[in-house]
């Protein structure tokens, strides 16, 4: 199945590689311009917290669709990104053309922080409202925050299939789940703490719950690698609080990951990608965006990069719109907005951490 | 030209409609930014007391809580960037964004101030409020400031918007308008134009008046002015006409009388009756002097009758006695007992001194001409009612009462008075003036029946 849906891309991208001067139908007639401005400049600078390996194929067929427009991607963590472009732009020197990066809070302070260019992307209408900010901030991927299990120690039956569940279970046998939850160390990692708090937000018994998890002294990581490694190994039982496309990579070739999607709210987050304001490459950069909003770079972002589609025109499962089958309105989606700044708030973030840690961490 | 009325009232009201506009526009486009600043301020509002709310002294240490709702409330149905900060009682930043702007004047407690400044570079709609802690550790002023400022786009976008709007219908009418005044402008003067169209057309000749039927109401009086204004112009014009046909009439009378006089003259060989013939002749042309004399006298009452322009006020009764002093010379050559009664000043009326001694003098002059040698002559001056009233009185044949309404006709005489000297003015003369005082004039027998009696009453100055 798989073989035969990438022999079918490359064989759209062979075909379409040949028009490729040509604009989207339903593009702005200008676009041509943009393409012909692009072409001028030659490359695209993209700073991504995203892995090179999910990001090879978009770029290859980025490349095949605009010749003569060349991506220069460099990966790092999120917070160096973020870093990265707060002192580039102080030096005033080249800096990145696209930023893209999972931890969302971040990017949406450097958008409000003046940091992006404001661009309508002609794709803007095919995505859902919560996912562009002031036509500035574009979420790009939907990817759901899962819970996985070793399949091997935890029977089926015993699996949580929500965080009410989970919380149970903690209750009922700290014994068996004593240093065997794992998670992100909210500390050191920029997504965990994001989605943490995203839960403290969204759940009501959010605090009952870290009662639970601080009951079973758990394990927390600065990286997902880390917990899926562990839990495959049966180090650890359970991880909470995973991204789901990792999760999913994961459990393809380790077939001892079990993934669940939580019934009662699964949060799902976003890719944001923006374009900088200061882009020496904006017309490279305009069609970078474009295209990883568009329908054919959905396509790849679904079943190549397997980050999730965030159009519901992309089939598939690992999409906006296969989820919405499986889940409904279980599908809680951070929303692209000022509202992540809230935990960003210097006092806010340590008064949370603070309470996180009498509450859930580890004790002796 | 054609247009001229039209274009008047156009540049009179358009350019202030036009005015009016730009007026509104402005006024308009205020509106607009403070509807759009009262709409969005809201958010501001709830933000800050929201943070204002979740801050809070534990240990002595300021707390700040940001509730998620505080940033939140901007993503809905807003595309803003936001920025806060959080400054304590010592100015210090306890959180959020460093250097934010601050009102200058923020109240002391739980009141939100809003207003424009910018913030890195970037137009901003700010909002501060105070909050009070109450510390019980705290040392007098325990007050933090709330600042949070969005961008303001959207709210300059919804006032663009609802400006545009405005300023489109505001044009739509002006347009509208403008097409009306020039319709109601072509309706309204249409009569107007008729009516100067109809005046110019006339022929020179035509006096007669306007019609004034179909105009409008605030023409009218024009037109009635005009109406009255020609009736007048034309009854001078027909008095012109027969006045100068009857001079010329009266004039030829003379004339014959002086050429029978001279031919006769010339066949004369006997100097004396020559002499006499020469003396006829002087006399003649005494008469035809007195005639013309009074022709011009009449054509000046005539022309000032009704307008009048030099009339001051004088003593009537005085105005009488003087002009009969004056005649008393010839009353005694003709040994004429001329006689004056009545008052002796005190009859104030308001009038043109010469033109009143003229009427005076004329009727005593008639009175005595007409009068029989050893006659008599009475002038009496009366006040009756609001009336000065002056009689003069004679003993001569008096004027038969079919006759008397006729002898105020110009160049009208007495059949059986011809052979006195007269031109028949005399009595028209007295009417044109006296019509000129708002007087009146009347013709009576003398007492029992004999002689004359002429009565002229003029309206007296009313007392004050």
């Amino acid at each position: 199945m798989k073989s035969m849906r990438l022999a079918l891309a490359l064989c759209a991208s062979a075909s379409l590689s040949v028009a490729h001067a040509q604009a989207p139908a339903d593009y702005p007639a200008d676009y041509a311009a943009v393409i012909a401005a692009a072409r001028q400049e030659g490359k695209v600078r993209i700073y991504a917290a995203t892995d090179t390996a999910a990001a090879s194929p978009l770029i290859k067929d980025f490349e095949a669709l605009y010749p003569g427009v060349k991506v220069e991607y460099s990966d790092m963590n999120t917070t160096e990104l973020y870093n990265r472009v707060i002192s580039e732009k102080a030096a005033g020197g080249t800096s990145g053309d696209v930023f893209w990066s999972s931890s969302m809070d971040l990017q949406i302070k450097l958008v409000n922080d003046g940091f992006a260019l404001t661009y309508k992307s002609p794709e803007v209408a095919k995505l859902p409202e919560w996912a562009v900010w002031r036509n500035e901030g574009y979420g790009t991927t939907y990817e759901p925050i899962v819970f996985i299990y070793n399949k091997r120690l935890l029977k089926p039956e015993e699996v949580p299939q929500s965080h009410a569940e989970l919380a149970k279970m903690l209750a009922a046998n700290p014994e068996r789940f004593k240093g065997k939850l794992t998670s992100y160390d909210i500390e050191k990692s920029g997504v965990g703490f994001l989605l943490i708090t995203q839960d403290a937000k969204l759940n009501p018994a959010f605090w009952d719950l870290a009662k639970a998890i601080g009951a079973a002294s758990p394990r927390f990581q600065s990286s997902s690698g880390t917990m899926m490694e562990r839990i495959g190994s049966g180090e650890n039982l359970l991880g909470f609080n995973i991204i789901g496309s990792y999760a999913l990579l994961r459990a393809k070739k380790d077939p001892g990951i079990g993934i669940v999607m939580p019934k009662d709210y699964t949060l799902v987050m976003s890719r944001i990608m923006f374009i900088a304001k200061t882009a020496q490459n904006s017309n490279a950069a305009k069609l970078w965006l474009d295209y990883i909003l568009s329908k054919r770079g959905q396509t790849i972002i679904a079943n190549q990069s397997e980050l999730g589609s965030i159009r519901a025109d992309v089939e598939g499962d690992l999409t906006a719109h296969g989820l919405a089958k499986a889940l409904g309105s279980a599908l809680k989606p951070i929303q692209v907005g000022p509202g992540l700044l809230t935990y960003l708030d210097q006092a806010k973030r340590l008064e949370f951490i603070k309470q996180w840690q009498q509450t859930a961490a580890l004790r002796k | 030209m054609r247009s001229s009325l039209r274009r008047r009232v156009a540049v009179w009201l358009l350019p202030p409609l036009v005015l009016l506009l730009g007026v509104n526009a402005v006024l308009s486009y205020r509106g607009a930014l403070e509807a759009a600043n009262q709409a969005y301020d809201r958010s501001l509002w709830a933000s800050i007391k929201s943070i204002g709310e979740s801050s809070f002294v534990r240990n002595g240490v300021v707390v700040v809580d940001m509730p998620h709702s505080a940033l939140e409330i901007f993503a809905e149905g807003g595309q803003e960037r936001v920025f806060y900060a959080v400054i304590g009682p010592d100015g210090a930043l306890l959180t959020g964004y460093p250097d934010m702007p601050v009102p200058p004047v923020v109240p002391a407690d739980g009141v939100v101030k809003t207003m424009d400044a910018t913030y890195k570079g970037d137009a901003v709609r700010t909002g501060a409020m105070r909050k009070r802690l109450y510390d019980p550790a705290g040392k007098g002023d325990d007050s933090i400031l709330v600042l949070v400022a969005e961008t303001t786009e959207t709210r300059t976008e919804l006032a663009r918007n609802l400006f545009f709007d405005s300023l489109r219908r505001q044009l739509a009418l002006i347009a509208l308008g403008a097409v009306l005044v020039l319709v109601a402008l072509g309706t309204a003067f249409r009569p107007l134009l008729r009516l100067r169209d109809t005046i110019r057309n006339r022929s020179e000749e035509d006096l007669t008046p306007v019609a004034s039927e179909d105009v409008p109401s605030e023409i009218r009086p024009l037109i009635d002015a005009i109406n009255h204004h020609m009736g007048r112009l034309s009854a001078m014009l027909d008095a012109r006409k027969r006045f100068l046909a009857d001079a010329a009439h009266q004039l030829r009378t003379p004339l014959t009388v002086l050429g029978t006089q001279a031919e006769y003259g010339l066949r004369q060989d006997d100097p004396a009756e020559m002499r006499r013939t020469l003396k006829g002749i002087v006399r003649s042309i005494g008469s035809a002097r007195r005639l013309t004399n009074q022709m011009l006298s009449l054509s000046r009452a005539e022309a000032v009758n009704g307008l009048i322009r030099e009339r001051s006020r004088l003593d009537f009764a005085d105005l009488v006695r003087e002009v009969a002093l004056e005649l008393s010379q010839l009353a005694l050559r003709r040994q004429i007992d001329l006689a004056y009664e009545g008052l002796r000043g005190g009859l104030m009326v308001e009038g043109n001194d010469a033109m009143l001694r003229e009427m005076v003098a004329n009727l005593i002059d008639n009175a005595i001409r007409y009068t029989p040698a050893g006659g008599q002559v009475t002038v009496i001056v009366a006040r009756e009612s609001a009336e000065a009233v002056t009689v003069i009185r004679d003993s001569g044949p008096g004027i038969a009462p079919d006759e008397r309404g006729k002898v105020f006709q110009r160049f009208y005489r007495s059949l059986d008075q011809s052979e006195t000297e007269g031109s028949g003015l005399g009595l028209a003369i007295v009417r044109e003036i006296c019509l000129a005082h708002a007087g009146r004039v009347s013709l009576d027998a003398g007492p029992a029946g004999r002689g004359l009696a002429v009565t002229v009453r003029l309206p007296l100055v009313k007392a004050l």
